[in-house]
């Protein structure tokens, strides 16, 4: 009970900072600029990006982007825009000043002199950092379908042709289509998957927050950490890595939206990430668990 | 329900190749408004920090109310109320929001025993500000608060006083009196502040380098011999005359006094031996010996 009760508690200490929603407002500024400017232009992404194929292939497809250009389209290319970089930065705020910010107040001290074991204490924070992220990627889901809907109305889903993939839209061989309540699921599914990769940044970002004093410096290194992996994994001669390091794994979600998901790689993926996140959250633990409490 | 409240036995703290505690052996008993004295860097703090759980000893053991801290923190902790050093709040929140965050570590409060507990300390009327626009005094009475909501048995208070201005100091030290007597709670308070310990303290204890200097009730721990001041010139030449041919030790030194502590009948004796060796004695003054005597004493410093 005890925890609970400081979990709430911890909820309430964080709800009542403006900085806390700085990550929500991003994203939804983001969404509704790119969306009111996507209606308000002229694009049309078959002429963008569509080059391969004959002109009957290209009218066609343009005929095919036409119709099922939809809220539900809109919010599931969505996925990767933001899943790739600007949720992952941003989730760093998250977890990067839960330690740090209890270190540079001094209310670490004061918490700690309370009747609270470390472990109990360090993972209700965590399990802020768990609930906060799961918050922000629920509601970038919502809100980024919400919009699609308003601007771009209902509809099904179209798999197998208009995706995004390396930034070009490619061509399956066959096309598809989910009904709006089964694509609906999977898109939530996804935000799921899309969580579980977010949310190794939290924890990183956590841990980081209990290894330095200041809150800056936890996130800044997050953020630097983030970048550095991306580059690494885009190293030619350094492919053998690529499969530790996590942000190579950022888009789990993508074989959601396949006519047949494969769960085995889904699941895999699943566990991978679990991995990443226990093994952060020990390295952190163990400081914490160990650390004295001078400031 | 055992006597003691608080005992160490061999608490030992290192921070590198520096011992900051050695050996410390404290007991407090129930119903003790207990001072923990010693000059700056003698390793008050870190005591205390061991004892709330903050950082863990190199060796020893800390008992409170009988029950080990080490493996058993939870049961050790639930009824102890601590201020260590400058109180720390979140300052977004209001002083009754930071009271309830911190009491949810403990048990479950209602808003009446918040604003009780606010009231105690003469902070009901500015509990609904945000801490951000509290004085420090209001902060250290805020602290107080936060220290006594889990109803604590055993109040450890590092340097309550630290920052305020006289009437502040008065008004702490006039509430930890009235929670020792009227709420029978048991304080462990550390100060350099002596007036304030004599005034408020029934027991301490005295640590200087790490080490336990002297422990018990103040009151045995002056002892009866009095201190004697004598007035005179060149005092620092006279304390090597009276310690070589006397054998007596000189507690402390001023521009114009040296300070002694021996019998009545031993006065004379000084005297003509000062003013046979040349020193102009102008005054000579005995009074019981001050914690502040005793301090130095033990000690060999100045106090702030």
């Amino acid at each position: 009970m005890t925890y609970l009760r400081a979990l709430k508690y911890e909820l309430v200490k964080h709800l009542r900072k403006k900085r806390t929603f700085w990550a929500f407002v991003a994203v939804a500024a983001l969404v509704t600029i790119l969306l009111v400017a996507y209606v308000v232009s002229s694009f049309d992404p078959v002429e963008r990006y569509l080059t391969a194929g004959s002109r009957f292939e290209r009218a066609a497809a343009h005929v095919i982007v036409q119709k099922f250009s939809n809220g539900m389209l809109f919010a599931t290319l969505f996925i990767g825009l933001l899943s790739y970089a600007l949720m992952p930065v941003l989730a760093v705020a998250f977890g990067g000043e839960l330690v740090s910010t209890e270190i540079q107040l001094g209310t670490l001290r004061t918490a700690l002199t309370r009747p609270v074991t470390r472990f109990g204490y360090y993972m209700t924070k965590y399990a802020y950092a768990i609930l906060i992220t799961l918050g922000f990627v629920l509601f970038t889901a919502l809100f980024t379908y919400a919009m699609g809907v308003i601007f771009l109305g209902r509809g099904p889903l179209l798999i197998g042709a208009a995706f995004w993939r390396d930034a070009r839209l490619v061509s399956y061989p066959s096309l598809a289509t989910l009904s709006e309540p089964t694509a609906f699921v999977r898109y939530l599914v996804a935000y799921l998957l899309v969580a579980i990769a977010v949310m190794t940044m939290t924890t990183l970002s956590f841990t980081l927050s209990t290894l330095v004093k200041h809150t800056g410096a936890a996130m800044i290194i997050a953020i630097s950490l983030y970048f550095i992996l991306h580059i690494l994994a885009q190293t030619p001669w350094l492919e053998s890595w690529r499969p530790y390091l996590f942000v190579t794994k950022m888009d789990l979600w993508l074989p959601v939206f396949r006519p047949d998901p494969p769960s085995g790689e889904i699941w895999g993926n699943v566990l991978y990430f679990a991995v990443y996140n226990a093994a952060l959250l020990a390295v952190g633990l163990a400081v914490f668990l160990r650390r004295d409490v001078t400031c | 329900m055992s006597k003691v409240i608080l005992k160490t036995e061999g608490l030992t703290k290192r921070f590198g190749a520096r011992v900051a505690v050695d050996k410390l052996n404290l007991r407090v008993e129930r119903g003790d408004v207990f001072g923990f004295l010693g000059p700056n860097g003698a390793g008050k703090t870190t005591t205390i920090r061991m004892v709330t759980g903050l950082i863990r000893p190199h060796a020893g053991e800390i008992y409170v109310g009988g029950v080990r801290l080490r493996g058993q923190r939870r049961r050790a902790l639930a009824k102890t109320g601590a201020l260590v050093e400058t109180p720390a709040f979140y300052p977004h929140l209001s002083g009754r929001m930071n009271l309830a965050t911190f009491a949810s570590l403990s048990r479950r409060v209602t808003r009446k025993e918040l604003d009780g507990t606010l009231d105690l300390v003469g902070l009901l009327g500015r509990a609904g500000d945000k801490v951000k626009t509290y004085s420090h005094g209001m902060k250290q009475r805020l602290g107080l608060a936060c220290a006594l909501l889990p109803r604590p048995e055993l109040l450890v208070l590092d340097e309550p006083s630290n920052g305020l201005d006289p009437h502040g100091i008065k008004e702490v030290r006039d509430l930890i009196v009235s929670l020792a007597h009227e709420l029978g709670v048991t304080v462990f308070v550390s100060s350099h502040i002596l007036s304030e310990v004599e005034q408020m303290c029934n027991r301490l204890a005295i640590i200087d380098h790490g080490r336990l200097v002297k422990q018990g009730p103040i009151g045995e721990l002056r002892g009866e011999e009095p201190v004697v001041v004598f007035g005179l010139d060149r005092p620092a030449e006279a304390r090597t005359l009276i310690e070589e041919r006397l054998g007596v030790a000189v507690l402390a030194l001023d521009d114009d006094s040296v300070r002694l502590k021996l019998d009545h009948e031993r006065i004379a004796d000084v005297n003509t031996v000062l003013v046979e060796a040349g020193y102009r004695v102008h005054s000579i003054a005995a009074k019981r010996q001050s914690l502040e005597d005793l301090f130095l004493e033990l000690t060999e410093k100045s106090i702030l």
